[in-house]
């Protein structure tokens, strides 16, 4: 009796498990057009906004973690060497998607094109060492010039101890890495192709 | 016997080395210690009130606080990642505050070396100028300054080719606490930050004039806050006009 008991009991809870998993599959919504029909992403160079004292970072290096970033997401990515016609773009003018700006940026050949701009990125000793990095990336349709998507990330490296201490000239770099994965942390992955 | 020997020439030798330590430095007509000031009360006492010589007529713009609380954070580490940071929280504070705080420190600052003129004694006109300037206030204060800005410059610069304006922003980012994993030794810091820029743009050319920031890093500091009054002086450190 007992026995049964604990059988029914393991049943039902593997039927409630499957049942919810399943529905939660279902509720998947289906990824939105605006991001399918991207056929290259043309990365911008990337626009250096950091205050205060500036801390060598190479910029190319940067603008290629992005790339292949985006190519991690699946989507076609290549990078740009030009900001395009209007060269002095502010943030207020990236985070309104103000239209007569955006269909300046990049080549005119180019549809799509994502902007990174470098917030800030610092690394202090304490009891071993820290670095925090902090980046934001927009990427917009220039044919009717509008926003596709943006996000912003923050990332952090660090390790205590003597040996931290010691690492300090590597976490500018570490932080840099994890902001860029932070950054692309909402940008919906695309499907695999079939 | 060679004890007691001992003993009598150390108990002479130490007296002979401590009164030479105690002796007092000799002090140069030249010497960087501060000398006491002192005032004689016949003399016409100094205040801090400089004469304001500089033609300019500065107008301060409205400052703009933006206060960022939502973002994505990873951490990594070489050897082992932190625990995941616990979001700050804390009410940083009023935007009223903080505009107030900006304003004093500009006025205080700046009100010696220019005259500042009080939006209610502007024309009219100009008021409505700087109330669409106000709005732009924020690319103001990184110093940049877009066709729009231009054109409204050029029309103050009309009613008075003296009028500058004066554009304060400040950016606090609350961000996630420092952490540690004493399990694999990963340390990470603050996200916090408090930034302060300002620019000083002369409505008769429409250029930057004097422009300045600051960064109070791992910390979104509240008005009343040691570090903003320290930061805020350091803004204007270097400030001059001619």
């Amino acid at each position: 009796m007992r026995n049964s008991v604990k059988f029914a009991l393991i049943a039902v809870t593997l039927a409630i498990c499957t049942f919810s998993a399943s529905a939660k599959k279902a509720e998947k919504e289906p990824l939105d057009p605006k991001f399918t029909s991207i056929q290259n992403i043309s990365v911008l160079p990337i626009m250096d906004v950091r205050p205060g004292d500036k801390a060598k970072v190479n910029l190319q290096g940067l603008q290629k973690s992005v790339v292949n970033a985006l190519k991690h997401k699946r989507y076609s990515a290549s990078e740009s060497d030009t900001m395009g016609t209007n060269t002095q773009i502010d943030v207020e003018d990236l985070d309104s998607a103000d239209p007569a700006v955006i269909k300046k940026l990049g080549q005119t050949s180019d549809r799509w094109v994502m902007i990174v701009l470098l917030g800030d990125v610092h690394s202090k000793v304490t009891f071993g060492s820290t670095g925090n990095a902090e980046v934001s990336g927009y990427l917009f349709d220039k044919q009717d010039g509008s926003l596709v998507w943006k996000g912003k990330g923050t990332g952090t490296a660090g390790q205590g101890g003597l040996m931290g201490m010691a690492m300090k000239g590597m976490m500018n770099g570490a932080a840099l890495d994890s902001a860029v994965n932070a950054l692309f942390a909402t940008l919906p992955n695309l499907p695999k192709s079939k | 016997m060679r004890k007691s020997i001992l003993a009598v020439v150390l108990f002479t030798i130490c007296p002979l080395l401590l009164a030479q330590q105690t002796q007092p430095i000799p002090q140069t007509p030249n010497s960087s210690l501060p000398t006491p000031v002192t005032t004689s009360s016949a003399e016409p006492v100094k205040t801090d009130a400089v004469p304001i010589t500089s033609k300019w007529k500065i107008i301060l713009l409205e400052p703009v606080v933006r206060i960022d609380d939502s973002m994505v954070v990873t951490r990594s580490s070489p050897l082992g990642s932190g625990f995941p940071g616990v979001p700050n929280r804390k009410p940083v504070g009023d935007e009223d505050q903080y505009e107030r705080v900006m304003l004093d420190a500009a006025r205080s600052e700046i009100g010696t070396k220019a005259s500042i003129v009080e939006p209610d004694k502007l024309d009219p006109t100009a008021i409505e100028d700087c109330n669409h300037l106000n709005y732009l206030a924020s690319r103001l204060s990184r110093g940049n300054i877009n066709d729009e800005a231009s054109k409204l410059l050029t029309h103050l610069a009309e009613l008075d080719p003296q009028y500058i304006i004066l554009a304060q922003s400040i950016r606090l980012q609350s961000g996630v606490h420092g952490t540690w994993n004493p399990n694999t030794g990963g340390i990470t810091s603050s996200t916090a930050s408090t930034l302060l820029q300002i620019a000083l743009i002369s409505a008769k050319t429409g250029a930057v004039i004097w422009k300045s920031e600051q960064i109070i890093r791992y910390k979104a500091a509240k008005p009343d806050d040691p570090a903003m009054s320290k930061a805020l002086l350091a803004l204007f450190q270097d400030f001059r006009i001619e």
